[in-house]
């Protein structure tokens, strides 16, 4: 369950930081403007980045010692890497509402 | 309501006319249908074509669909309606060149030529004076001037009468007159034009009468227009502006023995004002005369042309705008604006001072508009409005080098999910885009060479530089490192009326895209088509993003 949570917070930590990218890229004029291309590729690169960074984060610091309970951390890594596509999708799902919402704002610009 | 006539006679006329629908298209004649009349004796002379295509292209941004010209709105950008009338006396014409022959001064019996010849001879300077070309205007002659424009007018009316050889140009001004007679006492005529030159110096004091005596003798004497009851207006324009002396092998031939000459125009001035003075007709046709001058040295208007010839007019004749005639187009404001002035039997003379100090004038918006009614303020407002959306169509948006300008802000909207304007065509963008060009600045390529080019309001500010003009100097870069440097939100001189700067990351004009996506067109700006609800969008973000108090 904690994986889950940690998953959840780590999800919501990179959306906060897609956005930050998204409304730190000023709107360009022109014909084809580019910052709107900008913040949907930021977005699915942080997308990338945040399973990367939980299962990092879940196995080298979150994970508990298999020389102390060998079961414990079987269990652990069995929940892993459903915890990470669990956080990818999260993200998605937040992203998505999240771009829904501010639909006329630099963050409609993901999806 | 009063009903608005402009009159813009000569090439100074031209120019403040160019001014005047500026005002208009910043949006300072709300609800307005106005008349405008171009009055001049040279139907090519390139500021009467500049003046006359500006208001063609003002009219096509107002245009959509069947309605040409668009219909009058409120607090938005090109509110007024203008409706162009052209007029021109006819110089061309076999027997029309000049005095003599327009006159017919050698027909009839020897002792009508006898008695014609004393009586020119009289007034008018034998071999110089009653033998140039007119097709060039009346080059400083105004006492030939008054007499020929009274004729002209009043042969339009006797060819309109009798309805043989009714020229298109006759038409134009029998339509304009009549809406003078038909406005009645709510009409309201401004007339524009100097007293220093030719052709306007010439007009300003028979004009008021000849356009009554059109409409006598087109109606048999059954019409007329009441001075009383139409009010009529005009600025005293003296001398703001110098060109080449004419040297003698330029006034070697007869038709070109009358070249103005700039350094008589203090002395030109100076009569024409005692004129004014004096004159009975001036004094009863006119209601109120704004006196506008340049108290120190005139520029050379010609100072950048290699060639040593005087341009007496034509399609060459394109002097730069100067502030003056902002100035004049100012003084149209106020007469169109006025409650009261009008009861004065005899013309009202109406003068003010602007601050001069270390040789530099320092203008601020009161100046231009007075402070009645926060008229300083939303003069302010929305010049200021339509400058920066002049550099958002030019600067960011690139429309002064070939990028798409108000399309490419189309497109901004697009991405911000706004879509109801995506209907806005590639031509009324364009469009959109010229006018802009012709009202701040443009990039020429000529040969392969890029040279930047002023338009109306960088010419106006360049007549007062260094000396403080309503906006920051940084609001008037000229070269494309300092235009792509160019904050667009910070183009006053006052920090309170720069748009906000949002929070962290964010920037100006971020912020007024967000203002945009939060605001709309309203009912009381009275817009109907896509394009007009498009302009009145902006003008709502510009102006909650400047922050005047307009209340």
């Amino acid at each position: 369950m904690t994986s889950y949570i940690i998953a959840l917070i780590v999800a919501g930590a990179m959306i906060l930081i897609a956005a930050l990218i998204s409304s730190a890229i000023q709107f360009k004029g022109g014909s084809h403007p580019k910052d709107p291309g900008q913040r949907k590729t930021w977005f699915w690169v942080i997308a990338v980045i945040n399973p990367i960074v939980f299962f990092i984060l879940g196995r080298f610091v979150l994970a508990p010692n298999p020389e102390d309970d060998q079961m414990v951390f079987d269990e652990y890594m069995k929940v892993l890497p459903i915890a990470t596509g669990v956080g990818f999708v999260l993200y998605i799902v937040i992203g998505f509402v999240l771009s829904k919402i501010f639909r006329h704002g630099k963050l409609g610009h993901w999806f | 309501m009063e009903k608005l006539f402009i009159i813009a006679i000569g090439g100074t006329g031209m120019r403040c006319l160019e001014s005047f629908t500026h005002l208009c298209a910043i949006g300072m004649f709300d609800n307005q249908e106005i008349e405008v009349l171009t009055l001049d004796t040279d139907s090519t002379n390139g500021n009467k074509k500049r003046a006359e295509d500006l208001i063609s292209l003002y009219n096509q941004v107002k245009s959509s669909g069947n309605t040409i010209g668009g219909t009058p709105n409120a607090n938005t950008f090109f509110s007024a309606k203008l409706n162009l009338y052209k007029y021109y006396t006819n110089y061309s014409g076999t027997g029309r060149e000049n005095y003599k022959n327009i006159t017919r001064i050698s027909s009839g019996s020897p002792e009508v030529q006898k008695a014609n010849k004393l009586v020119s001879d009289l007034f008018l300077d034998n071999n110089s004076v009653q033998e140039f070309n007119l097709a060039h205007g009346y080059r400083a002659q105004t006492h030939l001037g008054s007499m020929l424009m009274y004729h002209g007018i009043v042969e339009a009316a006797r060819n309109i009468a009798s309805g043989k050889d009714v020229k298109p140009e006759e038409r134009a001004l029998e339509s304009f007159v009549t809406k003078i007679k038909v406005a009645g006492e709510n009409a309201r005529v401004f007339i524009f034009g100097s007293i220093f030159g030719g052709t306007g110096a010439s007009s300003i004091p028979v004009i008021p009468k000849a356009l009554q005596d059109f409409i006598q003798i087109r109606s048999g004497g059954k019409e007329t227009i009441d001075f009383t009851k139409a009010k009529f207006g005009s600025t005293l324009l003296t001398e703001y502006f110098t060109f080449k002396k004419p040297d003698n092998k330029e006034k070697a031939t007869k038709e070109n023995s009358v070249i103005a000459d700039s350094s008589f125009f203090p002395l030109n001035s100076q009569a024409a004002l005692q004129f004014y003075q004096n004159d009975p007709t001036v004094q009863k046709s006119y209601k109120i005369l704004y006196h506008i001058g340049w108290p120190i040295e005139s520029k050379k208007i010609d100072e950048a042309t290699s060639g040593h010839k005087t341009i007496t007019g034509g399609a060459t004749q394109k002097n730069p705008c100067h502030i003056t005639e902002l100035l004049c187009a100012c003084a149209a404001y106020d007469f169109f604006t006025r409650k009261d002035g009008f009861d004065s039997a005899v013309a009202q003379y109406l003068y003010k001072a602007v601050e001069f100090e270390k040789n530099t004038f320092n203008f601020s918006f009161d100046d231009f508009v007075g402070n009645n009614n926060k008229a300083g303020e939303n003069f302010a407002n929305r010049l200021g409005a339509f400058f920066s959306l002049a550099h958002v169509a030019l600067t960011v948006n690139g429309a002064s080098t070939g990028d798409s300008g108000i399309k490419g802000f189309i497109t901004r909207c697009e991405k911000q999910k706004l879509t109801q304007y995506s209907t806005i065509t590639d031509t009324e963008c364009i469009e959109i885009n010229e006018y802009f060009k012709l009202f701040a600045y443009h990039f020429d390529n000529e040969n392969g060479t890029v040279a930047f080019s002023p338009g109306w309001l960088y010419q106006v500010r360049n007549t007062v530089a260094p000396g403080a003009f309503l906006f920051d100097s940084k609001a008037f870069p000229d070269t494309p490192s300092e235009l792509r440097k160019l904050d667009v939100g910070t183009l006053f001189n006052d920090d309170k009326y720069h748009w906000p700067k949002g929070g962290l990351f964010a920037d100006r004009y971020g912020t007024f895209i967000d203002t945009l996506i939060n605001s709309s067109p309203k009912d009381e700006q009275k817009v109907n088509t896509t394009k007009e609800k498009f302009l009145a969008h902006i003008y709502n973000a510009i102006t909650a993003s400047q922050n005047f108090n307009l209340n």
